[in-house]
């Protein structure tokens, strides 16, 4: 894949470009004012847990696509 | 002398019990500064994380759609899976709101919303955002942050109440600060570190390294005015910055793990109704 620089870090190009500099105006959401004022939501914390995947589950899921579990050191601090 | 003597012991007696009642107060405040900064076990830190986690949900509920959170739960508990973490109850969700933006919650939460999700093409750019999430719950980095606010806003033995009371005033009080810090951000330093891990753990769980610093491109790529990105750019170093430092400190990491999957099919299918 080709690469192009920005500053020191060789990044490899995107085949599909850049997502471009569409403006989104007036959204709603979450944003600052909505998460300082939310109220708890019980039902779709419920709701969550019942999405979870065990580790059995996840397994299983990566050996689907072939992805295998490598042993990689994190950095020095 | 006798005269002069005994108003002087008068004077003097409140004088003295003045000073033991201060004494008293920094005893106090000395105990509450250790109350307050005493370690947060795994159970109070899952316990908050939770409340912390229906807060966010309020905010913005899931997507409707079971195969995208079941999907994203997959990819999320496999990368968690690799870690020193690996037996916290992890849960991820996709947010329903237009924003891009992230968010780690102590205890094994992590939200992405669906805004995000829809700029991503693989699954190893999903993996890449997925595991700097997962490193700031490795790092407690959110919990450390409470935990420093907590000593300013909770008075007396307000802290422990919080963390043993989940009904308690100083427990919403708590919760509303955790809460709050998502609009505020965390410290840079945090940030940045949990992108360093983050390439680590998607590169662990077998993915393109480069999935992270993709997304970073992405957002480098969009106008900082667009109110979609708006709350991310305040709460994060700037998207070039952040290249820079992954460039800096992590290039023979990311060279070396460059050519794993990036599994764009099975983004495209199941990461469908994010779109």
């Amino acid at each position: 894949m080709p690469e192009a620089s920005i500053g020191t870090f060789a990044v490899r190009a995107s085949p599909c470009g850049t997502s471009g500099t569409t403006v989104t105006t007036g959204v709603r959401g979450l944003d600052a004012e909505q998460i300082s004022n939310a109220q708890p939501n019980a039902a779709e914390l419920g709701k969550m847990a019942s999405f979870a995947a065990t580790k059995e589950a996840s397994s299983g899921f990566a050996k689907r696509a072939k992805l295998q579990a490598r042993q990689v050191d994190y950095p020095a601090p | 002398m006798r005269v002069l003597f005994l108003p002087l012991a008068l004077v003097l007696a409140p004088a003295h019990a003045q000073f033991n009642l201060n004494l008293d107060r920094i005893l106090d405040t000395v105990k509450n500064v250790s109350k307050a900064t005493r370690e947060i076990d795994e159970k109070e830190e899952i316990a908050i994380g939770r409340d912390m986690a229906a807060r966010l949900l309020g905010a913005a509920p899931l997507v409707a759609d079971a195969r995208l959170q079941r999907y994203v739960n997959n990819v999320g508990r496999w990368l968690a899976s690799q870690t020193e973490r690996a037996e916290l109850p992890w849960q991820f969700g996709v947010l329903d709101a237009p924003q891009l933006n992230a968010f780690a919650v102590p205890g094994g939460t992590v939200f992405v919303t669906r805004g995000l999700v829809a700029k991503m093409r693989n699954e190893a750019e999903l993996a890449g955002v997925l595991s700097h999430e997962i490193a700031h719950v490795l790092k407690k980095h959110h919990l450390k942050a409470i935990q420093k606010g907590a000593q300013v806003s909770l008075a007396g033995d307000a802290f422990s109440t919080a963390l043993s009371d989940s009904r308690s005033e100083a427990r919403a009080k708590l919760i509303s600060f955790g809460t709050e810090m998502y609009s505020r951000g965390l410290d840079k330093s945090d940030e940045l570190e949990a992108d360093r891990l983050g390439v680590v753990i998607a590169a662990r769980g077998g993915y393109d390294a480069y999935g992270l610093p993709a997304v970073l491109q992405t957002l480098q790529a969009m106008n900082a005015e667009d109110s979609a990105v708006a709350l991310m750019f305040k709460t994060h170093p700037a998207p070039a910055e952040r290249l820079d430092a992954l460039g800096e400190k992590m290039q023979p990491t990311l060279d070396a793990y460059s050519n794993q999957p990036q599994l764009p099919e099975r983004f495209t299918v199941e990461a469908k109704a994010a779109r």
